[in-house]
């Protein structure tokens, strides 16, 4: 794989857009007749080929803004610039292109399509880009994680380590430049929770892409060059280091 | 100890399935109490009128003279002052108006003095018949005087006598199916019977003797005594007990195709039951994991969502009864006149728990398997979502044994005759054996397939995923299918054969009893050379030298070989015959030929070379058969068994009848003409038979469609519930492809093609199974010609598909409104 030399977007100004940028976003769920806040005036801005951990207890919101930063969902209040791009008030289906080539994304559930192979899995979204080559692509993405032997198993055959490398693998085939992961580890033995982390680690090092990762564990959060602290779905800390 | 409103919380959070699941059964309970009404009341009718419909306790038939024997016999009985009795002759036969100019094809009964020994024959007048009818009269059928343009007092021409018209029938309390007789009743008595000169050798005449016990005494003795002294098979001696009447078996077929549509509609609802229920508790399996990882015991699981379903199952049973009870006064309406026996539709306690516990049945049949692998639930799917369901225990599999066992049970509750119960059982076993495995080889067939479009391979590959429940839906929708089709199959075969049009090129006016010596007046009469068919009566005796087993030929649900048979002569095939086997009609060097056709109940093994054994007049022939003839077209053309040469027959007694197509304007007139010409000669007009035919048939359709239309809706309900019951995985695929960058119209175009397919799939399987079985129950069991339909079986199937994706589709849309957050909250969560 190519190594991307800069992922910045630049305005014609040639001022540095950052890669997501959230305004004092707030998310309520209505519960019946009350409505449970979870996340609450929350500002942040990521660079791009940033790495950024949002780390908090269960319950703390992180899982929610994830989804918000990505257009899975839509904030109570508040906006989401993707790129530059308002995209809180985007539709379902103006926000798939973003989500196929702009976004990548990584579950504690894997969220694997049963239907598929391993292969066809991570070649999927390359194919729904049209991509000419889009199963040698994903060959070369599995040999790349040492899966090229397990291409035709089925998600049910796989274990979940194996698994969570096909996800990072089709989170990856449209070279995205903002990645998402939402608990890579959570689900996964040290082993195997240290070879994934290792392979986003060496992915984001490699193409350059933002990475936006959460978690609740503090050990994993050192990894990265940023944390952002949650508590009751407001912004505790944050903390910059050299990764 | 119960927890209420647990059990209640669990309905009320389903609704979708729990509507479904009552729906589902209150379909199979609303259809099993109005057929059980309705076979009830039929029943009782016959049981408690056997005597009246008969109209006798022991019934004397022949289609000759009886005996002497048999007439001493009965003479001695009456002597002795055991019986009274009274001989009744009924046949066909032309009445006319006194001016020749019109005549019609009447039902002649002419009684003697003391008829009836049991009911009454209602007269317009209100006399008493007996005191009405005397020598030199006639009680008439209104139809007779409406289409004579006769009035009372008026007279009409009988064969050689005149006979004044003194009442008009209005019920008679032995009469046949009255819209299956060929014309209107004319009651004539015994003593005039010789001045019509109607009676000759060969004519189709019925003689009855009707026998009286006098006090308490059994019949069965007496007939036992009169059987002794009975000719062979032709004198049959039966009671009131055992006899078999038109209406008795006229109802026994018309409530064996009921009892067919009512067990199709329990399978199905069973079907859907199943389906929905195995979706309900799909969605109850989280709670279950909890109730576990707390403590709960297998026990308290079982009984709780036991409860849960008895109440789900109570509603819709309830619901089912009050539908069925709305059905009944549908029937009764339905059923006002036209009907040879009065039917009071009335629901029966006992019909009802019947039909409850039935439907409970039902729902503890398809229930409890579900319920079994729920109640094994690992407490460990609390914490994961996908953990494994538990491999099926030995007590599941006899539980299953059990639960089939029971299911046979209720089908042969169902369907009284054994070997259509074992006919229908095995029908349904190789049916779903076939369609299961079907499925599963199409589905491999999915898992296989490589390249195409993106759209297409997702939508294989949806329904070929590993762990789907596509086969199971596949079979489901495939036997729901076949069932709705099948019904309608043979309600079309059913209606294609009773009530469709005259075709128009066919002979219309059918000339029967025509005696040899009246060939050539007959020519002058109609000016026309007309083929003439001769007849002449026979019974056929053995097969290959093995006597025909009487019992069993006439316990056969269509036309049998005890009846008396036509034969014929002639030399050459008519046009409207082939040749199957043999060179000629009659080969060479055999001295007593016979050609067979090739439908000939019972003798579908017939060979070249084997012997028929007939009697003719009391003489046996044996005759070899040299050629099997096979029908070019099954329509109304005359046709024969049996054609043999005119050197074997042509000297026995016989009669004549001729076919000839008129224009419906001269029908009349000739008729008219021929009856002046030739009194002994009857003449059927098919047109206004099949005419009269429609109108009662219209009327029985109208129920049988009803009785069909339960197990469309328990189709439809099937179709509704397998879709439902899919909607978790359909979510979850649709939020993937969302994340992963597809629009909305992928999504819909992937759900629309998985559903374009499942639905073309189980409806092209279920059309080849519901040809197979309505081809089956047609030929077999109601011995009707079959056709297959094949632009409305490519409408069915076109229909049925549309149906599978419309309501697929409409379960999908609402899911892509969601946002994919929602889904992976709710996964998060484990809802």
């Amino acid at each position: 794989m190519n190594k991307a030399t800069d992922t910045s977007e630049k305005e014609p100004s040639g001022i540095i857009v950052p890669a997501l940028q959230a305004y004092q976003v707030s998310r309520q769920y209505r519960l019946g007749e009350r409505l449970l806040p979870v996340l609450q005036e929350v500002s942040l801005e990521v660079a791009s080929g940033e790495f950024l951990v949002i780390e908090g207890a269960s319950g703390s919101g992180k899982t929610t803004l994830l989804s918000l930063l990505s257009g899975l969902d839509k904030p109570s209040q508040g906006r989401i610039l993707v790129e530059g791009r308002d995209i809180t008030d985007v539709s379902e289906d103006d926000l798939a292109p973003m989500r196929n080539r702009t976004f990548g994304f990584v579950f504690q559930s894997f969220h694997l399509i049963p239907a598929l192979s391993a292969l066809e899995n991570v070649s999927f979204p390359a194919e729904l880009a049209g991509a000419p080559r889009a199963f040698e692509q994903a060959r070369a993405l599995l040999d790349r994680v040492g899966l090229a032997q397990r291409a035709g198993s089925f998600p049910h055959q796989l274990s979940g380590g194996e698994k969570q490398r096909v996800a990072l693998c089709r989170a990856l085939i449209n070279r995205p430049r903002i990645l998402f992961a939402d608990e890579p580890t959570g689900n996964l033995d040290s082993e195997n929770g240290r070879v994934v982390l290792d392979l986003l680690r060496e992915f984001h090092r490699e193409l350059g892409v933002t990475l936006v990762l959460v978690t609740h564990n503090a050990a994993i959060a050192r990894i990265a060059g940023r944390i952002i602290r949650l508590r009751d779905g407001r912004v505790v800390g944050e903390e910059r280091h050299a990764p | 100890m119960l927890h209420r409103r647990f059990i209640l919380r669990q309905i009320t959070r389903s609704p979708g399935q729990s509507l479904l699941l009552a729906l589902g059964l209150a379909m199979a309970v609303a259809s099993l109490v109005a057929l059980s009404g309705l076979s009830a009341s039929v029943r009782q009718a016959l049981d408690t009128d056997a005597r009246r419909l008969h109209g006798a306790d022991i019934l004397v038939r022949s289609n000759a003279p009886l005996g002497a024997p048999l007439v001493a016999a009965i003479a001695r009985l009456e002597e002795s002052g055991a019986v009274l009795s009274v001989a009744v002759h009924e046949f066909n036969a032309m009445v006319r108006r006194a001016d020749d100019t019109v005549s019609l094809l009447s039902s002649l009964k002419v009684v003697d003095p003391g008829y009836p020994l049991y009911g009454e024959v209602t007269l317009a007048s209100g006399r008493p018949f007996r005191d009405v009818l005397s020598p030199g009269v006639v009680v008439v059928e209104r139809d007779l005087l409406e289409r004579l343009s006769l009035k009372t007092g008026d007279a009409v021409q009988i064969g050689s006598a005149t006979l004044t018209i003194r009442d008009v029938v209005l019920s008679e309390t032995d009469r046949p199916l009255g819209a299956f007789s060929l014309g209107p009743r004319v009651f004539v008595a015994g003593a005039d019977l010789a001045s019509l000169a109607l009676v000759e050798t060969g004519s189709r005449v019925r003689f009855r003797r009707l026998l009286k016990v006098i006090g308490d005494g059994d019949p069965e003795p007496l007939a036992a005594g009169l059987r002794a002294a009975a000719e062979g098979e032709q004198e049959r001696v039966e009671t009131f007990r055992s006899a078999d009447s038109r209406v008795k078996r006229f109802f026994d077929n018309f409530l064996f195709y009921l009892s067919l549509a009512g067990t199709f509609t329990l399978l199905l609802a069973g079907l859907g039951v199943g389906s929905t229920l195995a979706a309900l508790l799909r969605e109850k399996r989280r709670t279950i994991a909890i109730l576990k990882a707390m403590g709960a015991t297998g026990s308290f699981v079982t009984i709780h969502f036991l409860a849960v379903l008895l109440l789900i199952g109570l509603a819709g049973s309830l619901g089912g009864l009050l539908l069925g009870l709305a059905v009944q006064a549908g029937l009764s309406a339905l059923l006002q006149g036209g009907l040879p026996v009065p039917l009071r539709v009335a629901v029966t306690a006992e019909a009802l728990w019947t039909s409850l516990g039935l439907g409970l049945l039902v729902l503890g049949f398809f229930g409890t398997l579900p319920l079994l692998r729920l109640r094994a639930t690992p407490p460990a799917a609390i914490l994961r979502f996908d953990a494994p369901i538990p491999h099926r225990s030995a007590g599941f599999w006899v539980v299953s044994i059990l639960a089939l066992t029971l299911a046979a049970l209720m089908l042969r509750f169902t369907l009284s005759d054994g070997q259509t119960w074992g006919h229908f059982a095995f029908g349904v076993v190789a049916a779903l054996g076939g369609v299961a495995l079907l499925s599963q080889a199409l589905l491999r067939g999915c898992r296989r397939l490589r390249g195409g479009p993106l759209v297409l391979r997702q939508s294989l590959r949806s329904l070929g995923r590993p762990g789907s429940a596509a086969a199971t839906i596949l079979t489901t929708l495939s036997l729901a299918m076949a069932a709705v089709f099948a019904l309608h199959l043979v309600e079309r075969n059913l209606d294609a054969t009773f009530v469709r049009s005259y075709p128009t090129d066919l002979p219309n006016l059918f000339f029967l009893d025509i005696q040899p010596n009246q060939r050539e007046s007959f020519r002058r009469v109609v000016e026309q050379s007309p083929r003439f068919y001769p007849v002449v009566r026979a019974r056929l005796l053995a097969v290959n030298g093995r006597a025909v087993d009487l019992d069993r030929e006439r316990r056969r649900r269509g036309d049998n070989l005890a009846r008396n048979f036509n034969l014929t002569y002639r030399d050459e095939l008519l046009d409207d015959e082939v040749l199957q086997q043999g060179k000629s009609l009659f080969g060479t060097g055999v001295a007593v030929p016979v050609s067979v056709l090739d439908d000939t109940p019972g003798m579908e093994d017939l060979h070249l070379g084997d012997t028929l054994t007939f009697r003719i007049q009391g003489l046996p022939i044996a005759a070899t058969v040299t050629s099997i003839r096979s029908r070019t077209r099954e329509t109304l053309q005359p046709f024969f068994y049996f054609v043999l040469p005119e050197t074997v027959i042509g000297r026995a007694p016989q009669t004549i009848f001729a076919a000839l197509k008129i224009p419906p304007e001269r029908s009349t007139a000739l008729q008219a003409r021929v009856t002046a010409a030739l009194p002994n000669v009857s003449v059927v007009d098919l047109g206004e038979t099949l005419r009269t035919f429609s109108g009662v048939l219209s009327r029985l359709s109208a129920i049988l469609r009803l009785f069909g239309g339960f197990s469309v809706v328990a189709g439809l309900l099937i179709i509704v519930s397998a879709i439902v019951a899919t909607g978790s995985a359909r979510i979850r695929e649709a939020v993937y492809y969302r994340i992963l960058g597809a629009r909305g119209r992928f999504v819909l175009a992937v759900f629309g093609l998985e559903n374009l397919l499942l639905g073309l799939a189980s409806a092209l399987s279920a059309m080849a199974l519901a040809q197979a079985g309505s081809w089956m129950i047609s030929r077999r069991l109601l011995d009707l010609p079959y056709q297959v339909f094949w632009v409305e079986s490519a409408l069915l199937v076109t229909a049925a598909t549309t149906m599978v994706v419309a309501v697929g589709m409409g379960a999908s849309l609402p899911l892509l409104r969601r946002r994919p957050a929602e889904f992976l909250q709710a996964r998060a969560e484990g809802d």
